[in-house]
Parts: C-alpha cells; sequence; structure tokens
C-alpha cells in the first residue's frame, strides 16, 4: 500500500478555487492600482465585502485589482453611483434588494462617503 | 425481503447514512451507506440498496416489482453488479436559484449546473477492505472568474484501508473532518469553518467506529494543486457518541494555516432521531481568522435544522441559521426557512428550499432578503 501512495498525488485538481483563493490579497501584500480614491476605497471592500465576496460560492471580486475590473463585471458605471450595482446593493441606499454587506449591517457614513467618491470618479 | 437482510447483514455492523438527517431511521454513521466514512461522495452497495427500498418512494416503480426486484435494480444503470472489485457511478446535481422572488424590480432567476460527477470505485478483500476511489467532475466557474479557469475538478481521489473492521486508514484528497456535513455548501456551519463544496485537502485520516464511539483524526498539507501559500495546512479532531442507542452527540476541533492566515474552529453539535426518519440536527461553532498581519477575528454561528417525514420518499425541512461575523460587533443575520425533499425513486431527488434572511444591527433596519433553490439530483 505505501508503494501506492505517490499515486495519488498525481491525480490532483484541475480547478483549484476553494475558500481559500483570496487569503493573497485578502491579508498579504496589496498590489493594487489604480486612483487614490480606489485604494482608499479598497480596505473597505477588503473589510465589508471580501469575506462572502471570495468564494467560490458568492460572486468573487478577488480578482478585480482595479477599476477596469469592476466595470467590465457590471459593478460600477463610471461616474454613475445610481445605476452602480455595487452602490445600490448597499443597506439603506438602494431598492427592496439593498441588503448589503449582508451579515454586517450598515456601513459607518464615512465608509459610505468613500465608496460614493470612488465611483463618482472613476476616471472613464 | 430475505435478500435485503441478508445483503444487510453481510456489509457492516449495524448502521446506514446517505445525509446526515437519516440517523431519523436508526442509522447513526456514514461509513455503512458511503465508502467515505465522513459521508459524502459514492455510495457503497449497501447505501444504494437502502436508498432503493427505503429512503426512497417506489411509486414510479412498477407496482408488480417487489422490494428484492427493486433492490436489485439499485447498481449503476439498474444492473445487478457482476464483479465484485470495480463500481462506477455518474452523479448530477443542478439548481435553479431565485432571489428576491415575486419583485418587479429585483428578481433574478438563474440555473447553476453545480455538480456533474464520474466516481469509479476499485475494491478487494473481505467489506471492501481496501478501496481506491476517483471521483472526477465539472464545477462551475465561479461568477466573473477568468476564462482560462478549468470547469473541472478532482473532488477526491484517496486509498483507504480497514486495519481491522473498527479502525481504517484513508488517504488521499478528501473533505475536511469537521462538524456535521450537511448537503447545504452555503450553510454557515459550512462557509465559516471553510468546509464548503470545493474546500478537500490532501491528507491523511484515521477512523475509528467503536460501538458507542466514532471518532476521525486528519491531518492535511492542502490542495496540492494550489499554489503552495494558499494551501491550508493543519489537522482536525471529529467525536461522535452514541447516547439514549439512536442519538449522537460530537464535537470538532480544526487547527490550519496558510502563509496569509492562521485559523482555529471549533463546534459541538448533535444529530436526534426522532423517530420513522423524523430527524433533528444542531450544530454550534465559532472560528477564529488571525491573519498575519492584522489582530483576529471571531465568528459564531448555530445550525438546527429539522427533518419530518409524512411518507417514504418525502421528507419536510426546518432550517435555522444564526451567522455573526465579527463577534467585536453587534451585528447578526439570520436566516431561516422551509423545504422539501422528495425521492420519488432511488437515483431522483428534487428539492425545494426556502431561505429568508434578516439582519440584525443596533443602529440600522433592513429589509428581508429571499431566496429559493429547486434543486434536482440524479445519480445513476
Amino acid at each position: 500500500m505505501i508503494k501506492l501512495l505517490p499515486l495519488l498525488f498525481i491525480f490532483v485538481s484541475c480547478q483549484d478555487i476553494n475558500s481559500n483563493s483570496s487569503d493573497k490579497l485578502l491579508y498579504g501584500p496589496s498590489n493594487l492600482t489604480g486612483s487614490t480614491q480606489f485604494r482608499a476605497a479598497f480596505p473597505i471592500i477588503q473589510n465589508r465585502c471580501a469575506n462572502c465576496h471570495t468564494s467560490n460560492i458568492h460572486d468573487p471580486w478577488s480578482g478585480y485589482m482595479n477599476e477596469q475590473d469592476w466595470a467590465d463585471q457590471g459593478l460600477v458605471v463610471f461616474g454613475d453611483t445610481a445605476n452602480s450595482k455595487f452602490i445600490t446593493r448597499i443597506i439603506n441606499y438602494g431598492g427592496g434588494d439593498s441588503n448589503m454587506p449582508e451579515g454586517l449591517g450598515a456601513l459607518p457614513d464615512a465608509e459610505y462617503d468613500t465608496l460614493l467618491e470612488w465611483v463618482e470618479n472613476i476616471p472613464p | 425481503m430475505k435478500f435485503i437482510l441478508l445483503l444487510l447483514s453481510l456489509m457492516f455492523t449495524s448502521q446506514v447514512l446517505a445525509y446526515s438527517n437519516f440517523i431519523g431511521h436508526g442509522y447513526t454513521s456514514c461509513l455503512n451507506c458511503h465508502y467515505n466514512p465522513s459521508g459524502g461522495g459514492p455510495l457503497n452497495d449497501y447505501g444504494r440498496v437502502v436508498g432503493a427500498t427505503l429512503i426512497s418512494g417506489r411509486g414510479l416503480y412498477p407496482s408488480s416489482w417487489s422490494e428484492e426486484k427493486i433492490a436489485d435494480s439499485a447498481g449503476f444503470l439498474f444492473r445487478k453488479p457482476k464483479q465484485d472489485f470495480l463500481r462506477t457511478q455518474i452523479n448530477y446535481r443542478g439548481f435553479q436559484l431565485v432571489r428576491n422572488p415575486g419583485s418587479s424590480e429585483s428578481e433574478t432567476k438563474q440555473w447553476i449546473n453545480m455538480q456533474f460527477d464520474g466516481r469509479a470505485i476499485l475494491k478487494f478483500g473481505k467489506n471492501d477492505r481496501f478501496i481506491m476511489v476517483g471521483n472526477y467532475g465539472y464545477a462551475p466557474r465561479p461568477q466573473g472568474a477568468d476564462e482560462d479557469i478549468s470547469e473541472w475538478r478532482s473532488r477526491e481521489h484517496y486509498l483507504g484501508f480497514r486495519i481491522t473492521p473498527k479502525l481504517g486508514i484513508y488517504t488521499g484528497l478528501m473533505d475536511k473532518v469537521f462538524g456535521i456535513k450537511v448537503i447545504e455548501h452555503i450553510a454557515y456551519s459550512r462557509t465559516l469553518p471553510q468546509v464548503a463544496q470545493n474546500d478537500q485537502v490532501h491528507g491523511v485520516m484515521a477512523h475509528y467506529l467503536g460501538d458507542m464511539w466514532e471518532m476521525m483524526g486528519q491531518g492535511f498539507v492542502g490542495n496540492l494543486s494550489q499554489d503552495d501559500d494558499l494551501r491550508m495546512k493543519g489537522a482536525s479532531l471529529w467525536a461522535e457518541r452514541t447516547i439514549f442507542d439512536t442519538h449522537r452527540v460530537g464535537t470538532s476541533f480544526m487547527k490550519s494555516s496558510n502563509q496569509y492566515l492562521d485559523m482555529l474552529s471549533y463546534a459541538a453539535f448533535t444529530r436526534l432521531n426522532l423517530k420513522d426518519g423524523a430527524a433533528l440536527l444542531g450544530e454550534f461553532g465559532q472560528t477564529v481568522k488571525t491573519p498575519k498581519t492584522s489582530d483576529a477575528t471571531t465568528s459564531r454561528y448555530f445550525l438546527l435544522q429539522t427533518y419530518l417525514r409524512p411518507t417514504r420518499g418525502l421528507y419536510f425541512l426546518g432550517n435555522i441559521e444564526y451567522n455573526q461575523l465579527d463577534l467585536k460587533q453587534e451585528d447578526y443575520t439570520m436566516r431561516w426557512g422551509p423545504g422539501v425533499q422528495w425521492f420519488p425513486m432511488q437515483r431522483f431527488e428534487i428539492r425545494l428550499d426556502v431561505y429568508n434572511s434578516r439582519t440584525f444591527a443596533p443602529q440600522t433596519t433592513t429589509e428581508d432578503s429571499w431566496m429559493y433553490l429547486l434543486q434536482t439530483h440524479i445519480w445513476l
């Protein structure tokens, strides 16, 4: 049986995404690029959103390291907070489905304003 | 009936399980229905027969079919295996996910093919003493993930050897052993300790099944297909004790870390047999996440699930969950809802789960969110 053990490690997974795939982004050194407003907003996203939005079961944001990534995914519209899903889903801001960050309650005003300022000033 | 009793008597000692709630049928251990003693993955021959003759309804079978004939058709592609050393299975799960149902503004519908696996098991010796299990299949690419990420993965591949009927050693890629392995991989009891659908690890597991105690210990080195800095390396312990003959109480500990994060999870849980297929599952746990560069955050959860079985093949579910992501804050979320699980025949499961989520925060009020999942599960 011992002779067969090495065979196990030949059959490694192809897709390797799991609950730890975003640990480097969340807890490792930052390699962000983008506007000053984005770099101000990103720690809030890490603290308030990434706990859920990193796993493979719930819209992972781990790869969105610049503003264009966020726009490409339809989460933000440059300079248009009213049509930016990322903003309208925040508790007490959007419509009936504004329940984010789920499980953490509403954002403090200062953090909320930082996110608004980012989306309002995203360079097109 | 004699055939079924004979088959059951040839297998392991006393009990069977496919889902954790099947303790309601008087079965406590996962081992007798699954090759993996922690549950999940392919069913063994015994599990397939029990699924056909106890769990599933028989309304779709011809009325002339006896239970023996149904049992005979429980194998792969409705056939009775002609040899003992190889078993194959195909397993599919897909579901319709509807968020905010009924809302003209925000209702969304999405069909997700969650799982489509091919499984092969080589087994040798008395009572399948030596097994080799492979489970490879489709895994949906996460929304927004790069297109070059594969949609296929090995869900598990391992060797198992029962040194004695009570003691077994397993090594390879397997689920981490922790808590109650409920089928809902979005359950807080699975996401917070990171024992969700794709969190398998390479490692070695020892399993002991005694008269009153069942225990597992696992050492793991992470998923070897991941970059080394992300692999969670550590160990877990799991123990359940049978009480009053048909119930279980248990506890789990797990410690793991990678280059960026240390994690400690612990839980206490119980599975109660309410007779005639009815069951109650409860788990309470906490997870401490300590990033290498910042302070620790402790999360707390509990899970309460009830199952009622009004008739063979049909289960009514109740689900209540609590999630407090950070004990330093007062905010927490409750998620609850009913469900229906129907096995019209072996190989076929239809399940409806309704979820209502509400966040409680001292300074704010928020609207509830609703969603439901209509799941189809087919196995051949």
